[in-house]
């Protein structure tokens, strides 16, 4: 058993070596003159190293494989110019187009080869919520080009299951975090303000379900995370026969490769948690900590999303609808005379009625 | 023997007719109060100017002609303005501070017209090492002559009258001048005080419009814009599940700041209260 050494404590404020000072029985940094008792530094030494190494592998097995008969119908289509890959099981009902970028596609096989999903959740909403749903999202927007909601390009309004990858786990985490009390006080014509500095320390669990990536490249990530949440109530085990009047993309990111976003999400997610737990101070920060998986899975899914494309003044605007919950996002065009005018008029209004205050008042 | 007798009752008499005029220094006094009594009488509600002179130059910093000119230019303006304007030159601030030699020296001679002793007094207090000039205000001077409105008064006269200059009489007719001048332009209705500069105010005027519109249109632009990455797993959180097993908050250390509170006034005359217990305003510099 190790004999402790001669420890060497770094100051919790500044970093700096402490050294024992004989007058006050203290730890003190000779460089911000704060005062430490040994107890609480050897409490603080061990909260710190009492961590773990991280540990988020997952155990990755989703999926099972095709039976014959179900795929039987199925064919493959491939967009020339972004490659992607629609599986669709009715030639009449599928798309000429890429719902991606608007090219033609080319029926390009029979459906093989990839796992079956686990799950999938239905589509709810038909294509003229997804058009209504248009509708409201350009409602009230001030700087919106006007042209932009009279020309309603509206090309293709298309449904899609989109594949992804569904993580649950339990986490098991040590999170540190910095605190701050402050206190404020008048006395004697000064304000005085005292900061306590505290450490702190959580121990727990937590658990995720279906924590959703995106496991097609071709439909961008940050547009399927803007329509989450969904929810697994209205999942159900997977059968072809949700695929009919829908088209599907096949996966092109694996499991594997989803992982590190699952992680981050979870990462984030368990801190967030955690620090919610942490009340009754001034300002909370985290500082570190370590998180462990347990029972690690993943699932491989398909979602349901209305796409729409539309073109404006050159530019591909995409638009892209939660087809169980509604939830409608897309970036739009800003109108730069609107831009100004607002600002301009902003600035007149706003800085006139300063200059009125200030003047009638003479304030400065 | 008739002679000797007649001396005798002679200074005898002498004697006693002497005795009534010592009883007379209490009836002295007696009159003297009230010839103040007087003095104070006239001064509540009337015109007639108190019996003490405006002017009063224990210095001898004037000449006859410079201080006959002065005075007679601070009884016009006084009477005119029903406002006395007043000067007093000394040697000795009898070891009071300035700020109780003059409002001492305003409250206990009768200065001041009408009912709230109206009136602005200079004391300006001269010795071989050191030389102060004070301004005292009370009643309607106080409003007619701000703490801003003091300092021109000071910033104007102090170049003639500072340590290494002499010109006294230039210096005191100045402040009656700039008396005379901001008393009728405060009964006109105007009050000379701090205005805020317009340029000053259109400046912060226009940064503040700049900062509203900056927000105002980044709240507009982010209307257009609904497309991000999620920023955790938060929304699936299995219920419930969140079991915290061991917690630990540990206090390390505190620091305390302080800093002085800074207080400001704007515009308007600051008061105090004097010896005798009435308000004054006021202020004075070493020069």
């Amino acid at each position: 058993m190790p004999s402790p050494q001669a420890i060497e404590y770094k100051c919790p404020c500044c970093g700096g070596e402490l050294e024992f000072n004989t007058q006050t029985q203290k730890m003190k940094c000779p460089y911000c003159d704060n005062e430490f008792a040994p107890e609480t530094l050897r409490s603080y030494d061990e909260m710190l190293n009492q961590q773990p190494a991280d540990n988020m592998q997952w155990n990755v097995q989703p999926g099972e494989n095709w039976n014959n008969d179900e795929i039987a119908g199925m064919s493959v289509y491939t967009c020339n110019s972004c490659g992607a890959e629609i599986v669709s099981d009715d030639p009449s009902t599928a798309a000429t187009h890429c719902p991606y970028c608007d090219s033609p596609v080319v029926l390009s096989g029979m459906f093989s080869g990839d796992l079956r999903p686990d799950l999938v959740i239905p589509f709810k909403l038909d294509k003229d919520a997804a058009v209504n749903a248009l509708k409201n999202h350009l409602k009230g927007k001030k700087l919106l080009p006007k042209l932009f909601k009279e020309d309603n390009h509206i090309e293709e309004v298309k449904g899609i299951y989109v594949p992804f990858w569904l993580f649950d786990a339990k986490a098991n985490a040590n999170m540190t975090y910095k605190a701050t009390r402050v206190r404020t006080w008048e006395s004697g014509g000064y304000e005085h303000k005292e900061t306590s500095h505290f450490a702190v320390m959580r121990n727990g669990s937590i658990e995720f379900e279906a924590v959703p990536v995106d496991g097609s490249s071709k439909i961008a990530d940050d547009l399927m995370e803007s329509i989450e949440p969904y929810n697994l109530k209205d999942a159900v085990n997977f059968q072809t026969a949700y695929l009919s009047g829908y088209l599907a993309n096949r996966y092109d990111v694996d499991a594997q490769q989803s992982e590190a976003r699952a992680n981050e999400r979870i990462r984030k997610g368990t801190q967030d948690a955690f620090a919610k737990t942490v009340t009754g101070y001034t300002t909370v920060t985290p500082s570190g900590g370590s998180i462990q998986l347990e029972n690690g899975r993943a699932k491989y899914a398909l979602y349901p999303v209305w796409i729409l494309n539309t073109k404006w003044n050159g530019e591909n605007y995409q638009f892209a609808m939660n087809g169980q919950t509604g939830k409608f996002v897309g970036n739009l065009p800003m109108d730069k005379g609107a831009f100004w005018r607002w600002f301009v008029g902003t600035t007149v209004v706003a800085g006139g009625i300063a200059f009125a205050v200030l003047k009638l008042l003479n304030l400065i | 023997m008739k002679k000797f007798l007649s001396l005798v009752i002679i200074a005898l008499v002498c004697i006693t007719s002497t005795i009534p005029v010592f009883a007379d220094n209490d009836d002295v006094t007696a009159i003297a109060e009230n010839e103040e009594a007087i003095a104070v009488e006239e001064n509540d509600g009337d015109d007639i100017i108190a019996e003490f002179s405006l002017l009063v130059d224990n210095a001898d910093l004037l000449n006859d002609d410079e201080y006959n000119k002065l005075d007679n230019k601070l009884e016009e303006i006084s009477t005119r303005l029903k406002c006395d304007v007043a000067v007093v030159t000394t040697k000795t601030l009898d070891g009071k501070s300035a700020q109780d030699y003059a409002d001492d020296y305003f409250d206990y001679n009768g200065y001041g017209q009408g009912d709230d002793r109206d009136g602005v007094m200079l004391v300006y207090y001269i010795t071989d090492d050191e030389r102060y000039e004070y301004i005292t205000t009370r009643g309607y001077g106080i409003t007619a002559i701000t703490d801003y409105g003091r300092e021109l008064i000071f910033d104007e006269i102090t170049p003639y009258i500072k340590t290494g200059a002499s010109d006294f009489y230039k210096g005191f007719d100045k402040y009656a001048d700039l008396c005379d001048e901001y008393i009728t332009s405060a009964k006109n209705g105007k009050i000379i005080d701090y205005e805020s500069s317009i340029l000053a105010c259109a400046g912060i005027g226009l940064g503040f419009g700049l900062i509203v519109a900056l927000i105002v249109t980044a709240v507009l632009k982010s209307e257009l814009k609904t497309v991000a990455m999620q920023r955790s797993a938060t929304n699936y959180q299995k219920n419930n599940s969140l079991k915290i097993t061991n917690q630990n908050d540990m206090f390390l250390y505190k620091e305390v700041t302080k800093t002085k509170i800074e207080s400001s006034s704007s515009g308007g005359s600051s008061t105090h209260t004097s010896s005798s217990g009435a308000t004054h305003g006021g202020g004075g510099r070493s020069i």
